[in-house]
């Protein structure tokens, strides 16, 4: 007798062309023989079911998969799919109507991960895979929280540990400041002085207000600071942001205030903007911090229910603006890249001076070295990567999606990039154009801007920045096709 | 600026040390001991999120694949690396 290695499918061809006589891949047979193949299982080693049809939480019955996404390891009459149609049949459905199957990469233990990572990123709703793969869509949500957890909460070798507590906080006293003398209090004044709202408004809104609070706990220790350094960074971010939702028409008035050029205080004394500095321990100029972003926050907060009794703003307009800065991954790049498609200046800007310029938009310009922006032309195509870790500029446009911190994805980007685009993302470079993968190995953290798309002229800044997706900020993809948003063009608007 | 503390300009021909130090230097394996053109300089970059004090000066240096890793592909690798790692040619 003789033993020859093969993979299942391989060993089930060879059976059928009768170049071997007994394959132990009694899974393979199965879709073989349901096609009508002249095979027979004589030995099944074992009698439970050794695949598994692993879905989200809220997919309780196999009824609730109608018009849902399974992700199976390739198309076509697979074993992974076969048994789910029959589980599906058996219960009443029509497979080939009642959901769609997608693939997600060849069999064989290689793509669990592929399998798995399509679940947990919410690209298939359930999938079929074998018992490994089901231990593996069962622990890992829970793994990669847990990482998360692990990697925020201490671990000195971990990305996330704060390094340099003090950099942090000249960062946070820099913001705040510069946010309240120069975004904050001259929309307030700009009100003001047109009449839409009194600081007797602002007065009298003040009890319909809530005062900001560190969420983070009283504790002497270097990492009680921390954390009230982050409680900080996050009150800053909040802070920014509500300034924004302050910053669109407000009774006819658009209140666009650029920053992005010198200001006279920045060069002649007489009219310098005096800006507080905190002196003191670490801890002392943190507890100042902390008083102070309570009493902008206050301000600002008590501002905005002025503006809401006067009618000027509204509470859902709040609430719709506020839904969209949680999001702020994509959207933040979208507005960034809508806004350098449509002002060469802030493109400029944005190329040569990197988050600085995005101050421009209310946008959190972020703290993570150095933004490097690529920017995509018509002989010029632009990829981000990072080979040593998953480096991005999260800070800025949010995390990155699971296979940009896949090996598969940094290994075969650097060594086949154009092969590697359009196996993974089915996506074509022309031939001509060249094609630059850029590898973020230390302090610089790129993004791409994406060319925009033929068919949006005069489109608002707004409507563009929806076209604008995550792949094509890493330069996977291009933006969306302006046939996906149902756009009838308009005025342009330069606020957004 | 920031070119004031590189001693690379843009446009020099460069080769990456072949070195293989212990710790977590910014520098992948596959590009060690390969040449390629500085790009861009990017000077000394504060970031205290990621690491204490500060790199050397930091450069975009392009690479050709097919240089890289060999085939035919006429596609262009940058790779952000630190002067200290690079030797003019």
């Amino acid at each position: 007798m003789e033993i020859v290695q093969a993979t299942g499918t391989v060993g089930i061809q060879a059976l059928m062309a009768g170049e071997m006589q007994f394959s132990g891949a009694a899974s393979s047979a199965v879709p073989a023989i349901a096609r009508g193949a002249p095979l027979k299982v004589v030995y099944a080693q074992s009698g439970r079911a050794n695949y598994w049809l692993v879905a989200k939480p809220e997919i309780k019955s196999l009824p609730d998969l109608r018009g849902k996404r399974i992700v199976v390891p390739n198309l076509g009459g697979s074993t992974y799919e076969h048994l789910a149609n029959g589980a599906l049949r058996r219960a009443g459905m029509d497979p080939a109507q009642d959901v769609q199957y997608v693939a997600g990469g060849s069999a064989g233990g290689g793509s669990s991960d592929v399998l798995v990572g399509s679940l947990v990123s919410g690209l298939a709703d359930a999938m079929v895979g074998n018992v490994l793969q089901r231990l593996a869509a069962e622990v890992e949500p829970a793994r990669q929280r847990r990482a998360r957890e692990r990697e925020m909460a201490q671990a000195p070798a971990a990305h996330l540990h704060m390094q340099d507590p003090e950099a942090h906080v000249r960062a946070v006293e820099e913001d705040l400041e510069y946010y309240r003398v120069k975004r904050f209090e001259p929309r307030v004044l700009y009100l003001h002085r047109r009449g839409l709202v009194t600081l007797y408004d602002i007065l009298n809104a003040l009890p319909r207000v809530t005062p900001w609070m560190s969420s983070a706990p009283p504790v002497e220790t270097p990492e009680g600071l921390e954390q009230r350094i982050r409680a900080l960074e996050d009150g800053l971010d909040e802070y920014i942001r509500g300034i924004a939702f302050t910053s669109r028409e407000i009774g006819g008035h658009t209140m666009v205030i650029e920053d992005g050029r010198k200001e006279r205080g920045d060069y002649d004394e007489f009219f310098r903007i005096a800006k507080k500095s905190h002196q003191g321990s670490l801890a002392e100029r943190v507890a100042h911090l902390e008083a102070d972003l309570r009493d902008y926050m206050l301000l600002l907060q008590a501002f905005v229910q002025a503006l809401i009794a006067r009618g000027a703003l509204s509470q859902e307009d709040l609430d719709r603006q506020r839904a969209e800065a949680a999001d702020h991954s994509t959207w933040h790049g979208g507005r960034i890249v809508a806004r350098a498609w449509v002002d060469p200046a802030f493109k400029r800007n944005l190329l040569t001076r990197g988050r600085e310029a995005v101050r421009e938009l209310d946008i959190p310009p972020g703290r993570l070295g150095k933004l490097g922006v690529a920017e995509n032309t018509e002989t010029v195509h632009n990829v981000v990567v990072c080979t040593l870790c998953s480096c991005y500029p999260y800070d800025l446009l949010g995390d990155t999606p699971w296979w940009y911190k896949h090996d598969s994805y940094k290994q075969r980007i650097v060594r086949d990039p154009r092969g590697a685009l359009a196996e993974l993302f089915d996506y074509t470079v022309p031939p001509q154009m060249e094609l630059r993968v850029h590898d973020s190995t230390s302090d610089v953290r790129w993004m791409v801007i994406p060319r925009r798309p033929a068919g949006t002229e005069g489109w608002t800044e707004e409507q563009l920045a929806r076209l604008v997706t995550q792949e094509s900020l890493i330069g996977v993809a291009e933006p969306l096709p302006p046939s996906e948003l149902d756009v009838t063009p308009q005025t342009p608007r330069t606020n957004v | 600026m920031e070119n004031a503390q590189h001693s690379l300009q843009v446009g020099d021909r460069v080769q990456v040390l072949a070195e293989n130090p212990a710790g977590n230097p910014r520098t992948p394996a596959y590009i060690r001991g390969k040449s390629g053109v500085v790009a861009e300089l990017h000077g000394v970059i504060d970031n205290p999120i990621d690491h204490r004090g500060t790199y050397p000066p930091l450069c975009s240096v392009v690479f050709e694949v097919r240089d890289v890793f060999g085939g035919a592909s006429a596609d262009k690798l940058v790779v952000d690396l630190h002067e200290d790692w690079l030797e003019r040619i």
